[in-house]
């Protein structure tokens, strides 16, 4: 653990400040990235809020003026509320399975086994197949007829079930590929955290009995906040930005039971060219995940044990 | 530091140098043109056009054709809007939006400049030009054009006791066919309609059949809650419900011809633009292809894409219509659809050689086209995606059972109403 740093001056007073003077340097080194985040971050973001403001559509050749009409629209449209919520839903399932499953794989994968680096390797596999793939590959998986997914069904004695057809089962269906997905990609991250851990406190808490139940709440579940922390950061933005998959794999589709928030931007943009409406919605969005940010930043970062 | 000034001295040089040579080659009267295009069916296409594209600045070398794979239609769609090629392939439904968005020009003046610029216009398949009229001008000219049609596994169909040559001819064959070639523990089903994604285009087959008229010819008015539209929302149901010879539920665009190549579908609603990939799969003899069967009439949409030339100088729109007169040749459309399995859209091209080679070496090729006959324009209004799409979550709300068919079309209809008004002032 690091000691408290006092600065000491060689004859043991502290060293003085120097009067201020603008240091230019780390400013100018900063300059290409502040360059590229006002480029590519703060003017679209700007710019959205701009267009948001006007009726941009195939019924307008020129944008018109239109107040808050945009979000009025937004906040009574069916399937805008609709993307919200499964968004939200997304959200709340994904984050805290593939998180918990992460976890959980690392637990398991972090001893000496023969076959651990097997099975690591396993795990992270689906982690470096491209979205798009692993999706057209869960298709098939999904299908109906010959889908291994209901192939196994069977075997147990269910009855075969057009996943990604049934409202009510298309949307798990999608998560399911998501925390699957992501889960050995976080596992990576909770077995370098893990294999960080001081080894001390454990050996000390086995000299005092503890069993491995308290040391995995008392000691490691503590101590790898800052990693769950960052994994949940991670599995947040992926849920938010869940798109690939919905693509690929259902079009938003059935009754739009897996529109999401930035499908429903793509929508309305590029194929319905309502750059008004799309444009309103990204406010939305934006403001959601600043929310977040906020109170990561501000909350939830304190609660978190650094070393 | 000396390196490095000599280096952008160096850069600057070459810049200066490249603009001077593009200035140079200007002044040749040169035009270059950007061809985006779509892929909607398999097999390899793309090598396809790219030939075409060679032949065409061979035959004209001052006229340089840059040709784009730009992804399905609507990645296309999105693309030309940002890139703005002068000529591209695009959906015959999206003439509204174009026009909306001020990206085209009608080709009509080209046309009467042609000397034989009549003829080739009477030469086009009449259904094939219905989505390319608007406010009295012509806006585009067919590229690959496709209908729904019927494919059906003549060996399930042997096995079933019924003809191996003859497809049925109206619904109630339809449903009795399918009966016989449907299997009780669901290894095989009788007939398989995709539904998945907007499912509009090929249920519309059925409406059609019905009788039913979709939209205006200005665009500005659709009928979703008629009559015939719910006789044939009520047969689609009826299929897997009553009669019980297709699947329930959804079932997907992409899955259907792989279902029907491996002896699941005994029957399957799917695009001509699919032959090619069936073809390459399963045997030809072991296949037929036929016009889909006749409610009180016969009648399937067409679909697939259109040759559209962009705004540009008028020297580039000039050069873009002579490309777009090379691709629509007799031979090279008779060709093109010989490798494809898009239908000739061309009258001419229809007795040409490749075409006629075509259809000598698989009989399903003239049953697609002879489904021609019966083709009406897919709908075609103002803000077509969103009325589309008003419509195709209706749809799909009949198919899952959340919503009965009166409810749902009267659904579609008002809120299609809402998205056109803008439209009809």
């Amino acid at each position: 653990m690091a000691q408290p740093a006092v600065k000491v001056g060689p004859a043991g007073k502290p060293v003085k400040r120097r009067a201020p003077s603008v240091n230019w340097g780390p400013y100018l080194l900063l300059l290409p990235s502040m360059i590229l985040l006002a480029a590519f971050t703060i003017y679209p973001m700007l710019s959205s809020g701009y267009l948001a403001l006007f009726h941009a559509n195939l019924a307008h050749k020129e944008p018109v003026f239109a107040g808050v009409e945009n979000f009025q629209t937004l906040f009574t449209s069916d399937l805008f509320l609709k993307s919200l919520k499964n968004t939200v839903i997304f959200a709340l399932f994904t984050i805290p399975a593939s998180v918990l499953l992460a976890m959980w794989l690392a637990l398991q994968l972090n001893r000496r086994l023969k076959s651990v680096s097997f099975l690591r390797a396993a795990y992270f596999y689906p982690t470096m197949l491209p979205l798009v793939s692993a999706a057209s590959v869960w298709n098939f998986f999904y299908n109906p007829h010959y889908g291994p997914v209901n192939l196994l069904v069977k075997l147990f004695g269910g009855t075969a079930h057009n996943w990604l057809g049934d409202p009510q089962t298309a949307l798990p269906a999608v998560m399911f590929v998501s925390i699957w997905k992501d889960a050995g990609y976080f596992m990576i991250f909770f077995l370098a955290g893990l294999q960080s851990l001081p080894s001390d406190v454990f050996e000390a808490a086995d000299l005092d009995g503890a069993n491995r139940w308290q040391q995995f709440w008392k000691l490691t579940f503590p101590l790898l906040s800052p990693t769950t922390l960052f994994v949940a950061t991670i599995s947040f933005i992926n849920a938010f930005k869940a798109m690939d998959q919905i693509f690929v794999m259902t079009g938003g589709g059935p009754e739009n039971t897996t529109s999401t928030l930035l499908f429903y931007i793509w929508q309305q943009t590029f194929q319905f060219w309502d750059k008004g409406m799309g444009a309103a919605a990204s406010v939305v969005l934006i403001l959601i995940l600043l929310a977040v940010a906020l109170f990561n930043q501000f909350y939830v970062d304190k609660k978190v044990h650094y070393e | 530091m000396r390196s490095w000034t000599r280096g952008i001295a160096a850069v600057l040089a070459v810049v200066v140098l490249a603009l001077a040579g593009c200035t140079g080659s200007g002044s040749q009267k040169n035009v270059e043109l950007n061809f985006y295009f779509p892929i909607a069916v398999g097999g390899p296409l793309q090598a396809k056009v790219d030939a075409m594209v060679t032949e065409f600045t061979t035959a004209n070398p001052n006229i340089k054709v840059t040709a784009v794979y730009a992804g399905n239609y609507q990645d296309t769609m999105t693309k030309v809007q940002a890139a703005k090629p002068e000529v591209a392939v695009l959906q015959a439904t999206d003439i509204f939006t174009l026009t909306d968005l001020d990206l085209i020009v009608p080709i009509d003046d080209f046309v009467k400049k042609d000397k034989d610029g009549e003829a080739y216009m009477a030469d086009m398949v009449p259904a094939f030009m219905g989505n390319s009229k608007l406010n009295n001008k012509t806006w585009s000219v067919p590229f690959q054009r496709s209908t729904v049609v019927m494919y059906y596994n003549k060996d399930l169909f042997k096995a079933a006791g019924l003809d191996p040559n003859k497809a049925p001819a109206n619904w109630t064959e339809l449903v009795d066919f399918g009966k016989k070639l449907t299997k009780t523990d669901g290894s095989q089903w009788g007939l398989e309609i995709p539904s998945d994604g907007n499912p509009y285009w090929t249920l519309s087959s059925l409406f059609y059949q019905q009788g039913a008229k979709m939209n205006n010819e200005a665009g500005t008015t659709v009928s979703f809650n008629s009559a015939e539209v719910a006789a044939g929302m009520e047969f689609f149901l009826a299929l897997s419900k009553t009669h019980k010879i297709m699947p329930t539920g959804v079932i997907k665009w992409g899955d259907v011809p792989n279902d029907f190549i491996a002896g699941k579908a005994a029957m399957i609603f799917h695009t001509t633009g699919s032959i090619g990939a069936i073809k390459g799969k399963l045997d030809p003899a072991k296949f037929g292809v036929a016009p889909l069967p006749a409610g009180k009439s016969f009648g399937s949409p067409t679909g697939g894409g259109n040759l559209y030339i962009l705004k540009s100088t008028k020297e580039k729109q000039e050069a873009a219509w002579k490309f777009v007169r090379f691709l629509t040749d007799t031979n090279r459309v008779a060709q093109w659809s010989a490798d494809t399995g898009y239908i000739p859209y061309r009258k001419s091209a229809m007795e040409a050689k490749p075409w006629k080679d075509a259809v000598a070496g698989f009989a399903g090729y003239k049953a697609a086209a002879d489904a021609l006959q019966h083709a009406q324009p897919e709908l075609a209004t103002h803000n077509n995606q969103q009325v589309l799409k008003a419509m195709g979550d209706q749809l799909q709300a009949i198919i899952t059972g959340s919503k009965d068919v009166k409810t749902a079309l009267e659904q579609a209809q008002k809120d299609a109403d809402a998205i056109l008004k803008p439209f009809q002032k």
